[in-house]
């Protein structure tokens, strides 16, 4: 079963989320922030990760590039969430080393599909 | 800018005068052009013409009284008349050769001559036309320019011809023998002339002066209002960058909470059909349809902002029509509950036909324009056909509102959004959303443009023109 690690600082959007990709069958784990996504990528080493851009004090780019930073995480892939519906946003995401980009509300065929596109 | 400046001097003399006699025209069709937009050459030139035209008629009353009263009818005479008449040649040699300096140069020569001729020929140092000799350097000062060789070679040449005509008088020289008594009324009407002359060079340079105060007031002003123009417009750029941050700020505040309700709802839909609870799955439909129409609304908003703003940007590619046609077919289906209601109309060589523009802003242009007629519209069908306009240089898609009865509709097409109008077009359309505006808002930022037509069998159509930006790119270039 392939774990998804859940970076979202909003709590019913933590709680939908999981829901709805436990539904589909994946296990999930959820973190509440910048710092708190480092940690738990690290304890889980998940297949994939998906990443609010806007947590809070250390955003989502920051926190990918953390995880980037860390050899023993640096390969997990990461999809960055955003509300911003911005092509600079994607661009930054793409950037920080983000291995794809999904604008909320979320679309979950279309997230479902880059999950099994590109989760470990 | 200087060209204008000039201008406007002439246009405020015109002004004053309105449709009666005006000089600055006169004399300005004497002045090449490239003479007219250097002001201050312009005014100086003018002091020229006006000298040129007048001073030959003030001038030439010597001689010719001479002549007519008897007092001499020689070679004198002629000489002074046809040295004074020659100043007429100058107004016309200046439009033909450009020459100003030059031509500047000779006048001066030739007034030089044409006075001390005078006061040689009649009277010597007590010659009535002695007074004549005033206007040499009032000449020099008037025509050229306050500097420069030409001018100090003028007036030294003056001083010096009029200290060898001195000189001459003190070592004894004899002019040629005249009657001092019989040039005493042709002394008057000299002392006369050269006064007229003297007032209406004075007049005409005050007159200068007073257009160039009055042009300067003017060109301040323009400066005040160009500043005033320049805060505004980085006063109206700070604005809208203000608008486009706002809106972007409230489209992330309304995701936020919008993605919630559209994934529980869609994730209790699923449980619904699951457990075959129809009647759930149809109200938590509703909430779900009502969450996407809500998140459509922002998307369109925060676009309209950002052409707005100048921060849509715009990346053209090289592609045909047919390659967008399904993926653009997909989107309108998930905004508009009967999509069967549109139709492409073409054949394969309309889906082959290529472009270069922006295809995901004209995939906006044109789903944003179906969404909105069809949302305005309870019935009917939209029609949608493809070419490409005789000159090559453009995409024209036509779209045609037809109703169940067969009759072709006239679409409505306003840039305003979100206003409701209570009039016979309100009650079929029910007032304009904002699809049709952004598609508006989408087709100019691809360079292009949505039009109402007749055609040419009578029935009306909507045409969205969108240029080939490169071919537009090579034009302007």
């Amino acid at each position: 079963m392939k774990t998804i690690l859940i970076v979202e600082d909003n709590e019913m959007n933590r709680d939908m989320l999981t829901r709805r990709l436990e539904r589909k069958g994946y296990a999930v784990v959820c973190a509440v922030d910048g710092p708190d996504g480092i940690e738990k990528a690290a304890q889980v080493l998940p297949s994939i990760i998906l990443m609010d851009v806007a947590l809070g004090e250390m955003d989502g780019w920051e926190a990918t590039t953390a995880i980037r930073a860390n050899a023993a995480t640096a390969h997990i892939p990461v999809i960055a969430l955003t509300a911003h519906a911005l092509e600079t946003d994607r661009q930054r995401s793409i950037a920080v080393g983000c291995i794809d980009f999904e604008t909320k509300p979320i679309v979950l065929p279309q997230l479902l599909e880059k999950i099994e596109q590109h989760a470990l | 800018m200087t060209k204008t400046a000039s201008g406007k001097a002439g246009n405020a003399a015109a002004g004053e005068t309105g449709k009666r006699f005006n000089l600055n025209r006169l004399l300005d069709r004497f002045i090449p052009q490239e003479i007219q937009v250097r002001p201050e050459a312009h005014r100086r030139a003018r002091m020229f013409m006006l000298s040129h035209i007048a001073g030959p008629i003030i001038g030439n009353t010597l001689p010719l009284y001479m002549v007519t009263m008897g007092l001499v009818r020689d070679y004198r005479a002629v000489v002074f008349f046809v040295s004074i008449l020659l100043f007429w040649a100058y107004p016309l040699a200046l439009k033909r050769t450009g020459r100003y300096q030059l031509l500047a140069f000779l006048s001066v020569q030739n007034l030089i001559f044409c006075v001390l001729w005078a006061c040689f020929a009649f009277g010597g140092v007590n010659s009535p036309f002695l007074s004549w000799v005033l206007i040499f350097p009032l000449l020099a000062f008037l025509y050229l320019p306050p500097r420069g060789w030409i001018r100090n070679l003028l007036l030294g040449q003056m001083f010096g011809s009029l200290g060898v005509f001195l000189a001459m008088y003190t070592l004894g020289y004899r002019f040629p023998a005249i009657d001092i008594r019989t040039l005493e009324t042709i002394g008057m009407i000299s002392t006369a002339a050269v006064s007229v002359y003297f007032a209406m060079m004075a007049l005409y340079f005050a007159r200068m002066l007073h257009e160039q105060r009055e042009f300067t007031t003017e060109i301040n002003s323009l400066i005040s209002t160009s500043d005033n123009l320049r805060s505004l417009t980085a006063a109206a750029n700070q604005a809208s960058a203000a608008k486009a941050n706002f809106v972007a700020s409230m489209s992330h505040e309304l995701r936020t909470p919008l993605n919630a309700i559209l994934g529980y709802s869609q994730m209790l839909l699923e449980e619904a059909h699951e457990e075959q609870d129809e009647a759930m799955a149809k109200d938590l439909g509703h909430i779900h349809k009502s969450g996407s129409d809500l998140l459509r609304i922002i998307d369109d908003i925060l676009d309209y902002s950002r052409i707005e703003a100048g921060k849509m940007p715009v990346n053209p590619t090289f592609d045909s029509w047919g390659k967008h046609i399904g993926a653009w077919d997909a989107q309108i289906a998930t905004y508009v509950i009967d999509a069967r209601r549109m139709r492409w109309i073409g054949n394969r060589q309309d889906h082959d036909l290529t472009h270069v523009t922006d295809w995901t802003a004209l995939g906006s242009t044109v789903r944003h324009l179906i969404i909105g007629i069809l949302t305005q519209n309870e019935d009917g069908c939209v029609d949608v056909t493809v070419s490409r306009q005789p000159d090559q240089h453009a995409l024209v898609i036509k779209v045609q509102d037809t109703a169940p009865d067969g009759e072709v509709r006239p679409i409505p097409i306003s840039p305003e959004v979100f206003v409701h109008v209570d009039d016979a077009t309100a009650s079929k359309y029910g007032g304009t959303g904002i699809e049709i505006a952004l598609s508006l808002k989408f087709a100019q930022l691809l360079g292009g443009d949505i039009q109402s037509v007749t055609l040419a069998d009578g029935s009306p159509a909507t045409l969205l023109t969108v240029p080939d930006l490169a071919v537009a790119r090579q034009l302007a270039a």
